[in-house]
């Protein structure tokens, strides 16, 4: 035995499975009882091992059943040793069973048939040949109520009928037709599934099927896929705006995405993308992987690379708002990681002008969140100073400032209040020599007019 | 696994029901055995068997089922064991298609074995693949519920909502009636059967068919254990799923995720804590595996505890720990040392234990300390009280949840919002959260506010650290699911009919007949 590999594919496995070196010995207890499924399972045993003859009257049949099933139920030689408490009764049991569903006069109704599969026994659906037959096979597996039985039974009728006859059937069927929809779906057949949700009226799961379609060929067919259904198959459909305009929004970031990734795959080694990430930004956007990314991190990408672009071109940032009418705050916030990341000085996209001409930040936007994106993507200093400076409340300043350790600004904030005693308790605080200079100095020129306070 | 039987009812015995199923479906297949394994199962089946076990019934190597070729291997048989998926039908097509060119199927036997069922879709699959002659035999494992702890079992059924409020497909209930029907066989029937949700009546239904096709005389020849089978759907309650959970475990399953029973935590953590004992698995350097379950005196102490009592329950096993080894200043003749001695490999494991909860917790205080944990669960209070905000998706659906909806420009805003930022593609996504049920437009009345104050699932003054009520495992909520099992307890569900009208899905209240010779 190959010890390594198994251990290591043991060890690589993500979920715990089995214990090489595991001493445990388990006995047995006593088990009693029986499963529907276990007297199935006994009774497909034995009907193996009753040897084939033409005729064989029922009397007959029980009795050979039982000297099977007796055999069956003797213990096995296997070291571990399972007592049932009831073999008896299991052989009582399966007897029962079977010869409540072997009847030779009407082994092919649909009734029995449907029992068959339900039993887990073999069965033949072949003789169902007449379309009345047929609807009466699925009705009884329906009244049934077994999925899987109502499964068995679509898949014969999907081999046996023509679709333009089949639906119509479902159509009246609920239940059986929301299982069709879900066997489609996991054969892939998902433009059929659109068919079938469109004969119920439920035109929005038609549209997301015919969506899920354009990418079962893979990535370089999904734009001219969803052109496809765009044009031809989504007017078929009624009270689907939504969904429609998602898949036009979709076609067009696809239209843009290909050329500016083409064109970035063209540059110099030294102007290919910088792959810093963050958790504010996910996974990095570069040329490789922008075709197929979402348009908030296609917009960030243009940002980065293509600030100036014009607005008549595809990689513009602002031709990219217009385009897909964005918020004020999406495009602010992306322009804003865009340009950090660039090492660019982001403030001009985050101000407007306030009252009397003061800039602000724009309504949208939240400082204390800039601010942590700024220090989570390793923004410039000045750059906390002048978006600290904006703060209009002089605490929240003073909270902000202590957390991203600009020690100006807090200096600053505690001489404004003339707070002698956090001024020295924060100069002790420091390492900065220029900024306990700068204390020193300022409590040097002002000692009549600092207050004490006590924190 | 002793701690299986410790419950109140032994749980022990559905193990061994399972262990001799695969026994017997393992014998049926003489000569040694190479089983290829659908991934997802290797965890509940290790809750089942060991390889040691298997090793006795002729199993000489074990894979992971995967596409292309399968590892060249001398046996008789090779097994498939595998959920009923496609995909991985699609595997097994490929495994045999390669042992077909390579001509080495003609001296080996292929058996499929589905757990726990047999699949009709899946043959289907098979057979137009052109690969369904090829296997020897399909058998079915009827595993239904695997045993996680002596107080809990679970049917490890991942995809089960999905298949059922999104897909439409029933298949899985029949596993669920099934599962309930092993469990009376071992435990007796239950004489009562409540339940609240659109699945409900259809599992009762088909537990009394398959009741009527075995037979009434072929019920288990014991008192019933259980007074009460109480099947609560999920659509029930969709609040509590997308809740912070703030007990010990909980917090380990949100931040590191358990699967049965386990969970795989950073290794440098646990570099000291690892000889001997409750011993993590080390998969490599930097990731350990840890079982979890309440055979750990320590575990089942904390598992339940919010997470604000942790500390102080740690701290206090600690002076215990240190008290004890004291003891051995204490022991002046040779038959105290002899004693002290004794106690001592118990006393060295609780140590270890101590030392692995104490690094465990650390692990999960580093997370809950953060703002943006903080900042999140601040959200969620403040959905569950009410008061509206807005957030990204797990919080959306609380919204959702918490609002009995969200209002038409709310949602096409998030919808909006969610595509742009994380792609389009997410518009399937949506669609299924608004399937099933968990992002909803607002209709004129909201009947989740109503539903909060008759049941009072908000409370707000909890006590974490000795809690006297289910809402400390959420510092302010108690789930919705849980009340309704208070209830019908005491003093019942007509008490709250009114309530139990506004709770989506129809009522099930049933009894079973029971001989006179089996009531208790």
């Amino acid at each position: 035995m190959d010890k390594p590999e198994d251990e290591k594919y043991w060890s690589s496995s993500a979920t715990k499975g089995f214990d090489f070196d595991s001493e445990e010995n388990e006995h047995a207890g006593d088990i009693f009882g029986a499963t529907p499924l276990q007297t199935a399972q006994l009774s497909k045993e034995v009907q193996q091992n009753i040897p084939h003859q033409p005729v064989v009257s029922r009397g007959e049949t029980h009795r050979k059943l039982s000297n099977s099933l007796s055999s069956l139920s003797t213990c096995s030689n296997s070291s571990y040793k399972f007592n049932t408490s009831q073999p008896t009764k299991q052989c009582e049991v399966t007897c029962k069973l079977l010869s409540s569903t072997i009847n030779d006069e009407t082994m092919s109704s649909p009734k029995d048939v449907v029992r068959s599969i339900f039993l887990g026994m073999s069965y033949d659906l072949s003789c169902f040949k007449k379309l009345s037959d047929k609807k009466i096979l699925l009705d009884e597996a329906l009244k049934l109520g077994d999925g899987d039985v109502i499964c068995a039974v679509l898949l014969f009728l999907q081999k046996s009928l023509h679709q333009v006859v089949l639906f119509p059937l479902l159509k009246e069927r609920y239940v059986a037709a929301r299982e069709y929809i879900a066997i489609l779906e996991k054969q892939k057949c998902f433009k059929e599934a659109a068919i079938l949700c469109g004969e119920l009226q439920q035109t929005k799961e038609a549209v997301v099927h015919l969506y899920n379609s354009c990418f079962r060929e893979g990535e370089q067919t999904i734009q001219s896929s969803l052109e496809q259904i765009y044009k031809n198959e989504l007017k078929n459909f009624k009270q689907i705006e939504v969904e429609s305009e998602i898949i036009e929004e979709h076609i067009l970031l696809l239209e843009r995405q290909g050329p500016i990734a083409v064109t970035r795959a063209r540059l110099p080694q030294s102007e290919i993308d910088d792959t810093r990430t963050s958790p504010f930004i996910g996974k990095a956007v570069t040329a490789q992987n922008l075709v197929g990314s979402s348009l908030l991190s296609t917009l960030q990408y243009c940002c980065r690379h293509n600030w100036d672009a014009p607005e008549n071109l595809l990689a513009s940032p602002i031709g990219l708002k217009k385009t897909f009418k964005l918020t004020e705050r999406q495009f602010l916030w992306n322009a804003f990681i865009g340009r950090i990341l660039m090492n660019e000085d982001p403030l001009p996209i985050l101000l407007v002008k306030g009252m009397f001409g003061a800039p602000k930040i724009s309504a949208s936007l939240s400082i204390p969140r800039i601010l942590e994106i700024a220090s989570n993507l390793n923004g410039k200093p000045n750059l906390f100073d002048q978006l600290l400076l904006l703060v209009e409340k002089s605490e929240k300043r003073y909270q902000l400032a202590k957390k991203y350790q600009r020690h100006r600004i807090v200096i600053d904030v505690l001489i404004s209040n003339k707070d002698r005693i956090s001024l020295l308790q924060y100069r002790d605080s420091i390492d900065d020599q220029s900024e306990i200079d700068y204390i020193n100095n300022t409590l040097r020129v002002s000692v009549s007019s600092v207050k004490c306070f006590n924190h | 696994m002793a701690h299986l039987s410790a419950g109140k009812v032994n749980f022990g015995t559905l193990r061994e029901l399972a262990r001799k199923d695969l026994v017997t479906l393992l014998e049926k297949f003489s000569g040694t055995k190479a089983i290829f394994w659908d991934e997802e199962l290797t965890g509940p089946i290790g809750l089942v068997a060991e390889y040691s076990f298997l090793k006795e019934l002729d199993v000489v190597k074990m894979f992971q089922l995967k596409r292309g070729r399968i590892p060249s291997v001398s046996v008789k048989n090779i097994l498939f064991i595998t959920r009923p998926e496609i995909e991985l039908m699609d595997c097994i097509a490929d495994n045999l298609h390669c042992e077909e060119n390579q001509g080495h199927s003609a001296n080996k036997e292929y058996q499929l074995i589905f757990v726990s069922r047999r699949c009709a879709v899946c043959e289907q699959r098979l057979k137009d693949k052109g690969v369904y002659g090829t296997l020897t035999s399909i058998d079915e494992l009827p595993i239904d519920f695997y045993t996680l702890d002596s107080d809990v079992i679970s049917m490890e059924l991942d995809s089960i909502f999905k298949d059922l409020y999104i897909d439409n497909e029933t298949s899985s209930l029949h596993q669920i009636a099934r599962g309930l029907m092993t469990v009376q066989s071992l435990y007796g029937i239950f004489p009562n059967i409540v339940g609240k949700g659109r699945h409900v009546r259809n599992i009762f239904e088909l537990m009394t068919r398959m009741r009527r096709d075995i037979g009434v005389d072929c019920d288990p020849p014991m008192s019933p254990l259980f007074d009460t089978l109480m099947i609560i759907d999920r659509t029930v309650d969709l609040v509590t799923p997308v809740v912070t959970q703030l007990t010990y475990e909980g917090l380990i399953d949100e931040f590191y995720g358990i699967k049965h029973n386990t969970v795989k935590l950073p290794g440098e953590k646990f570099q000291a804590a690892t000889s001997g004992g409750q011993s993590p698995r080390s998969d490599d350097s930097a990731v350990k595996s840890i079982v979890l379950n309440s055979a750990e005196e320590l575990y089942a102490d904390l598992r339940d505890k919010n997470f604000s009592a942790v500390g102080t329950t740690l701290s206090r096993k600690a002076k215990a720990i240190s008290a004890q080894y004291e003891e051995r200043h204490e022991a002046k003749t040779v038959s105290e040392l002899k004693q002290f001695v004794a106690k001592l490999p118990q006393m060295q494991a609780t140590k270890q234990s101590l030392a692995l909860h104490t690094s465990i917790a650390e692990l999960v205080k580093e997370i809950t300390i953060s703002e943006a944990f903080q900042e999140a669960l601040q959200v969620e209070q403040d959905l569950l009280n009410g008061i509206d905000t807005d957030k990204v998706l797990r919080l959306i659906c609380l919204q959702s949840a918490s609002n009995s909806g969200l209002k038409p420009r709310v949602l096409e805003h998030y919808k909006r919002e969610i595509i742009h930022a994380y792609g389009f593609q997410h518009m399937v996504t949506l669609h299924n959260l608004e399937t099933c049920g968990l992002l909803r437009l607002q209709q004129s009345s909201r009947p989740f506010t109503v539903i909060r104050r008759a049941l009072n699932l908000t409370v707000d003054d909890v006590n974490e650290i000795t809690p006297t009520d289910i809402s400390y495992v959420h510092s302010i909520y108690a789930p919705l699911s849980v009340r309704l099992v208070q209830w019908a307890a005491k003093p019942g569900w007509k008490q709250i009919s009114d309530v139990l009208n506004l709770i989506p899905g129809p009522l099930v209240q049933e009894t079973q007949p029971i001989s006179m010779d089996l009531r208790s």
